[in-house]
């Protein structure tokens, strides 16, 4: 009579591998209860993993992009401001300059307020952020425009007072500057003068800014660009107005003739001001631009957060309730172990 | 009927009670082998009724056995696969330590947008040529681990080939001893035992089927039909000096003559060792053999004349061959080894960073590849136009196993590592189930061939109690022929 028996190799080691397993699995199980995250990412992804690295460096570009749009945003503000101010110095020589066209008074007070708005524009034009001049557009480490007033006298200045001199035979400061005409000096301006502040000769006169316009990638699909810089038609104009006040030999003409160049100055601070604004319209749709990628770049970087988090994450309460049931199987497991092995007949015998 | 007969079929009773009872002991004695068998003692009642031991069997389930040799193989290939494809899962690492290619191709876009936003600042550009650094040497060091691996893998198939070759030699002897031991009615029991346990090992380097004849004798063929023991054992041939060329498949694995390429089919340690180094490690070099050509084509500089006539050529991506792009569409082997960050991009090896921002680092003396001509500092057009690069579309290889329509290298970086991480998914999974199939098998095995102690134990009572029987058998004979002798006298 034979009896289906069962080694008692196989009885001991049943239980004994039964218990390695569920030892190795409470490990991993305990650490995914402690991080919150699968024990081993990619094993529980699989070909899942691309989209979680994939999720991860959409958020890394939008964390970048974020940041330097704060660099960007921070020099568009600066412009502005710079700008704002400019627009002041324009309304301000518009009030003034009309002033002088009506009464003769104050001349030598309006040159001198003058002389000062023009050194104020050239702090203006020289704003900085980041360690770069704001307005000089992709030239950024060159100041805009140098100082005009400078001793010795500047190369844009000389070239000023060149102009005025081939065109009237004197120099500004001449005396007999009273004889230039009304007619003249209108001529001279919409001329030579007006032909100054003109390209080519305003870039390579005054301004060493450049016109390429400053590119942005300020998401993730999109760019931006923008030119705003102090070769703008507002600077210039403004700037023609205040050098005119300066050097078209104001000091010395005769009412008429003063008269004139006042109104000429005041029409051109005037349009300087309007052109100023469409400055700053544009740098305000640059800003707007970049403040709504950024609340689009924040909403889709949420989205790809819960997407990671979906993705590596494990169910905190599934895990320690899990966590809990490999427990007791141990226990469970030590309790029969500890019996089988008790269990021999030996003992009876 | 005599008493002398009786007397003789106690005596009897008692030789075999011993016979029995070693077979006893040698099972007790292994309890605790795995590869022993129960053995039990084969009892014959001869003509007279006495009873004598006319041998040994043990008891061994041919289909268990088997059984337990296929999973077994199965089991050791899908381990060494996994085993393999854990230690290649370094090349992409958890997401969220960031480590892998593609990650750090993200680390170098970030890099590229800093500098972007500030081109005029040469450490932002020194930041682009760090993280550039730090991408081609882990695609470098990727590409090491492949072929390290590879080698590893070859090294492994020597060793495993030197096993397979001794254990069939020891399997040889055992089987001329079976053949013999069986024809002179020995107990072969033992040799069998061992013989099995040899099989248990051969099953662990390839996959096998085997075949036993009546007089004992056992052949070997391996699952896909060739003979690896059939009287003899059969010639095995593996060169692992061989050279281990990239990108081509390893030198061949001869049993009795007949190239086994197909380490699939072949089952095994050894079948999962070709597996990793002939397919495993050839893809996985390739995918990184893409990612950087990708790169390369991805930060490559066009002629920037109003005209155009110069190829595009490699900029801040390098490589052996350049300043020629390599071929588009086909897998450039060793690239990922050999790709390096352009000296004219390093300050340190002669070269200038801001040509990261200005063009013009692929032949720093032609003009036409140029980008920003005046190096206005505030210039980032083609730093943008290097992010938008690394996910602009472009052609890969349809060899590899990763296909990207769009994205660029970017997606094709991305998608490989998670090809990467699907195959040990599915690899570690199925060496899970493999593990688990071939513990049952070999404890079914175990519990229907291997020793009870219990049963061995009341085995034992049960000869005491005969032995005794026995005894008193031959006393009471003894005390019968005192009776008769006493009457007698």
């Amino acid at each position: 009579m034979t009896f289906a028996t069962i080694s008692s190799l196989a009885m001991w080691d049943a239980a004994r591998t039964s218990m390695s397993r569920t030892q190795s699995q409470l490990a991993s199980t305990s650490q995914e209860v402690s991080s919150g995250r699968h024990y081993d990412v990619g094993i529980a992804l699989g070909t899942e993993t691309a989209r979680a690295i994939n999720a991860r460096l959409v958020i890394e570009d939008i964390d970048a992009i974020v940041a330097m749009n704060g660099v960007a945003g921070e020099r568009l503000s600066t412009m502005q401001s710079s700008i704002s101010a400019m627009r002041e110095v324009a309304n301000n020589l518009f009030t003034e300059a009309t002033q002088a066209a009506q009464s003769d008074a104050d001349r030598q007070h309006f040159v001198e307020s003058a002389r000062s708005m023009l050194a104020t524009l050239t702090t203006l034009l020289s704003a900085t952020s980041n360690g770069t001049y704001v307005l000089s557009g992709v030239n950024n480490l060159s100041a805009p425009v140098s100082d005009y007033l400078a001793e010795p006298p500047s190369a844009a200045r000389s070239a000023v007072i060149a102009a005025f001199t081939s065109e009237f035979g004197i120099a500004p400061d001449d005396p007999a500057v009273s004889n230039i005409t009304a007619a003249g000096i209108r001529t001279y301006w919409s001329g030579a003068y007006s032909a100054l502040f003109e390209d080519p000769n305003w870039q390579s006169v005054f301004s060493s800014a450049s016109d390429n316009p400053t590119e942005l990638r300020i998401g993730p699909q999109e760019h931006a660009a923008y030119s705003v810089s102090a070769n703008d038609a507002g600077v210039r104009k403004l700037y023609s107005a205040l050098v005119a006040v300066v050097d078209a030999g104001a000091g010395e003409m005769n009412s008429d003739t003063f008269a004139a160049l006042a109104g000429l100055v005041a029409d051109t601070a005037g349009s300087a001001a309007a052109d100023l604004v469409r400055s700053e319209a544009s740098l305000g749709a640059a800003q707007s631009r970049i403040a709504n990628a950024n609340s689009r770049m924040q909403v889709n970087r949420s989205i790809l957060e819960k997407v990671v988090g979906d993705l590596e994450s494990v169910d905190q309460a599934e895990a320690s309730t899990r966590l809990n049931n490999l427990t007791t199987q141990l226990q469970v497991s030590y309790a029969v172990t500890a019996r089988m092995f008790s269990l021999s007949l030996l003992d009876y015998l | 009927m005599s008493l002398t007969l009786a007397y003789n079929i106690a005596r009897g009773a008692l030789a075999s009670n011993a016979a029995t009872a070693s077979v006893v002991s040698r099972n007790l004695a292994n309890a605790e082998n795995p590869d022993a068998s129960r053995k039990t003692a084969l009892l014959v009642t001869d003509a007279t009724g006495g009873v004598h031991v006319a041998g040994v069997a043990n008891e061994v389930e041919a289909a268990l056995l088997e059984q337990s040799l296929k999973s077994t193989s199965a089991s050791s290939h899908s381990a060494e696969v996994a085993k393999v494809l854990q230690t290649l899962s370094a090349v992409v690492g958890d997401p969220e330590l960031e480590g892998s290619p593609a990650a750090l191709i993200g680390q170098f876009r970030s890099a590229l947008q800093t500098a972007a936003a500030s081109p005029h600042d040469t450490t932002s550009l020194q930041g682009v040529l760090s993280s550039a650094e730090a991408l081609t040497e882990s695609l470098n060091s990727a590409a090491e681990l492949t072929t390290s691996t590879r080698r590893v893998a070859q090294d492994t198939i020597e060793t495993a080939v030197g096993d397979l070759q001794s254990l069939l030699g020891a399997f040889s002897d055992l089987n001329r001893e079976i053949v013999t031991g069986t024809a002179l009615g020995r107990d072969v029991t033992d040799q069998l035992d061992r013989r099995n346990s040899l099989l248990r090992g051969i099953a662990d380097l390839v996959d096998i089927r085997t075949q036993e004849r009546s007089d004992g004798d056992m052949a070997i063929f391996l699952a896909n039909g060739t003979v690896l023991f059939e009287t003899s054992a059969r010639s095995i041939s593996f060169d692992g000096n061989a050279a281990l060329l990239p990108g081509q498949p390893g030198s061949a694995l001869r049993i009795d003559g007949v190239p086994q390429t197909d380490g699939e089919s072949l089952g095994g340690k050894i079948g999962g060792l070709l597996v990793v180094r002939d397919e495993l490690t050839l893809e996985l070099g390739s995918q990184l053999d893409e990612i950087a050509r990708g790169l390369i084509v991805a930060t490559s500089e066009s002629d920037q004349s109003a005209s155009p006539s110069g190829p595009a050529q490699a900029g801040l991506f390098t490589y052996p061959g350049g300043p020629g792009l390599p071929a588009s569409g086909s897998v450039a082997v060793g690239l990922a080894s050999s790709i390096s960050v352009n000296a004219n991009a390093n300050p340190a090896l002669g070269g200038a960073l801001e040509r990261i921002r200005d063009g013009g680092i692929s032949d720093p003396g032609d003009p036409r590849y140029v980008y920003n001509a005046g190096s206005l500092p505030g210039y980032a057009g083609r730093l943008n136009e290097l992010i938008d690069g690394l996910s602009a579309d472009q052609p890969f290889a349809s060899s590899v196993s990763v296909s990207v329509t769009n994205g660029g290298v970017l997606a094709f970086a991305t998608a490989s590592a998670g090809w990467l991480e699907g195959e040990r998914s599915t690899s570690s999974a199925d060496s899970e189930q493999k593990r688990l199939l071939a513990d049952k098998a070999a404890g079914a095995w175990q519990s229907e061939a291997g020793v009870n102690l219990d049963d061995e134990l009341s085995a034992l009572m049960a000869l005491e109690r005969s032995y005794q029987a026995s005894t008193r058998l031959i006393s009471a004979v003894n005390s019968m022929f005192d009776a008769l002798l006493s009457a007698v006298r």
